[in-house]
């Protein structure tokens, strides 16, 4: 095996993350690894990769049928009702303490194992009935083995005839793979019922988000040089909401804005904070809304004045839920039209 | 070498990674509403993966099933995880997700390889290669902006680089099996992944994507 140059293992270093490099290649590139010059001089690059890989994991999104969770959850049922055996093959899954993503699968290119073997390599005992009646790779159906039924010998023997026989096994098998194959089609167009549904919930959320999009592109784009940008933040004398700040792109063009606003803290449920305009000494509310799990909030389309004349200072205040026509406590935020643009 | 700033699946806030490290902490008591929990929030990511790559709904399922049920196995690798990843940085719940799913999907499409005319045949690999490009799940049906983001910065890169690189991450390709694949040189391939691979963190880093879940 020839040393890899530093060149090579940065042209190596994506497949390295992803876990496709091949069998010579992977070892190379660990042994040269363990040399920590090495390891410090590709550092950056595979974080690099590694984090673009994570990303490529998250391209995708599509709802899987809703009886994938009940089984999911009846599996770990039934684990917790059994005592679990641990499967020597389990040690082995672990892929998290793999470098790679997928290390630990680069000897399967020469096995043909069935995706049931390859899935269920666990400790895991099978559910009882449920799962037993679904006809999964998972669980794959047990080949059927036929017993005439007990009158049925009887009366052939009596008979003399083994056609009588034949005839109902043969009846019997027909039956099953009957019901079995219908069993097995049923779920398939649930299946695909459910995976259609969960594409076109998809389409629907990326149009809503699209529209949102082009509603602040819009924004942004038709005030051409009429766009205000109104920075707001906490009073120098209140250091507790220093981290909370707001920017206002206005466009009096069309009497909309949109609104960022960061370093919000977290309100009770009956609470809101509320924007202001004071205009012409007046406050005016102009939006109401609550922050999201980071302490951000984006609203887009927001309505406010078609001139900037009068319009003194902005300020957010927390109130009720419900309202208030007028402010209720002390600014927590605030920002003025920039002076070059109030000069308008 | 990962570490938490790099990471663009942890999750963004203190309060996210606390409360994804109370589900992972839940789990290893034992506590089944966790799992749950941890279902609802991950897997349309896990299966949106699985499925781009298996093609296949109930194969994917099947996979599916045994990643969240290995989760509840193997709760406390998952919790270590997500405290100290194998870097000696925190990881994120969804990112020991993927990862495990991916290879479980890569696993099963390469034992189908195999299993039709040898992994290496320049023909399979050429089907192969055409199914990922005439995927179902095409890159305009995402939907979350974590997902526009990419899709953006995927569009952004020369098709040869970006097919190489869904070769590589989606079918599992060796270097040598996306040159066969794509009847292009070695050298070429290793060098279009490589630069796709950077340009889309560059990008990513540029769209400001912090992916919060």
């Amino acid at each position: 095996m020839r040393p890899l140059t530093l060149d090579d293992l940065r042209e190596l270093t994506p497949a390295y993350i992803m876990g496709t490099l091949d069998e010579a290649d992977q070892e190379a590139f660990q042994i040269a690894l363990r040399d920590p010059s090495v390891a410090r001089l590709l550092e950056s690059e595979l974080t690099a990769h590694r984090v673009t890989s994570e990303a490529l994991a998250t391209l995708y999104s599509a709802m899987p049928s809703p009886s994938l969770k009940e089984r999911v959850v009846a599996r770990i049922a039934a684990a917790a009702a059994a005592p679990v055996s641990p499967h020597p093959a389990a040690a082995s899954a672990v892929v998290s303490v793999l470098p790679p993503e997928s290390a630990s699968e680069s000897a399967s290119e020469s096995t043909s194992e069935s995706v049931s073997e390859i899935a269920s390599g666990i400790a895991v005992p099978p559910p009882p009935a449920p799962a037993a009646s679904r006809p999964s790779v998972m669980t794959p159906p047990r080949p059927m083995r036929v017993t005439p039924p007990p009158h049925a010998t009887v009366l052939a023997r009596r008979s003399g005839s083994r056609g009588a026989w034949i005839v109902s096994a043969v009846a019997a098998v027909a039956a099953a793979a009957a019901v079995f194959f219908a069993v097995t089609l049923r779920q398939r167009v649930q299946a695909l019922e459910a995976e259609l549904s969960a594409q076109t919930r998809m389409a629907e959320r990326t149009n809503r988000r699209l529209a949102e999009r082009d509603s602040i592109v819009s924004t942004l784009t038709t005030a051409r040089r009429d766009l205000l940008v109104v920075q707001l933040s906490a009073p120098t004398n209140t250091p507790s909401t220093a981290a909370m700040q707001m920017q206002l792109f206005w466009n009096p063009r069309t009497g909309t804005a949109v609104l960022h606003a960061a370093g919000l803290a977290p309100l009770a449920v009956d609470r809101n904070y509320c924007l202001w305009v004071i205009r012409n000494g007046t406050p005016e509310a102009i939006a109401r809304f609550a922050p999201d799990d980071d302490g951000e909030r984006l609203l887009n389309s927001v309505a406010m004045p078609r001139t900037i004349v009068g319009v003194e200072s902005f300020a957010v205040t927390e109130e009720p839920s419900s309202g208030s026509p007028q402010p209720t406590s002390a600014p927590i935020i605030v920002g003025t039209v920039p002076l070059r643009d109030a000069t308008r | 070498m990962t570490n938490a700033a790099t990471n663009t699946h942890a999750p963004t806030s203190a309060a996210a990674r606390a409360a994804e490290h109370d589900v992972t902490a839940a789990l290893v008591r034992g506590d089944p509403d966790a799992l749950r929990t941890l279902y609802d929030q991950h897997a349309d990511i896990v299966y949106g993966l699985v499925l781009r790559i298996v093609g296949d709904v109930t194969d994917a399922e099947a996979i599916v099933e045994h990643v969240f049920v290995q989760a509840w196995t193997e709760a406390a690798q998952l919790h270590a995880s997500t405290t100290t990843g194998v870097d000696h940085a925190a990881g994120s719940v969804l990112s020991w997700l993927t990862k495990l799913a991916r290879a479980r999907a890569l696993q099963v499409v390469r034992s189908q390889r195999a299993a039709s005319r040898g992994s290496s045949s320049s023909s399979v690999l050429h089907d192969f290669a055409s199914s990922v490009e005439a995927s179902p799940l095409s890159l305009v049906a995402t939907a979350e902006e974590r997902e526009i983001n990419l899709t953006v910065a995927l569009r952004a890169l020369p098709a040869p680089q970006r097919r190489a690189i869904e070769l590589a991450y989606f079918a599992g390709f060796t270097h040598e099996q996306i040159a066969v694949a794509l009847n292009e040189p070695l050298a070429t391939i290793k060098t279009r992944i490589r630069v796709g691979m950077l340009k889309v963190k560059e990008m990513l880093g540029m769209l400001g994507q912090e992916t919060a879940r």
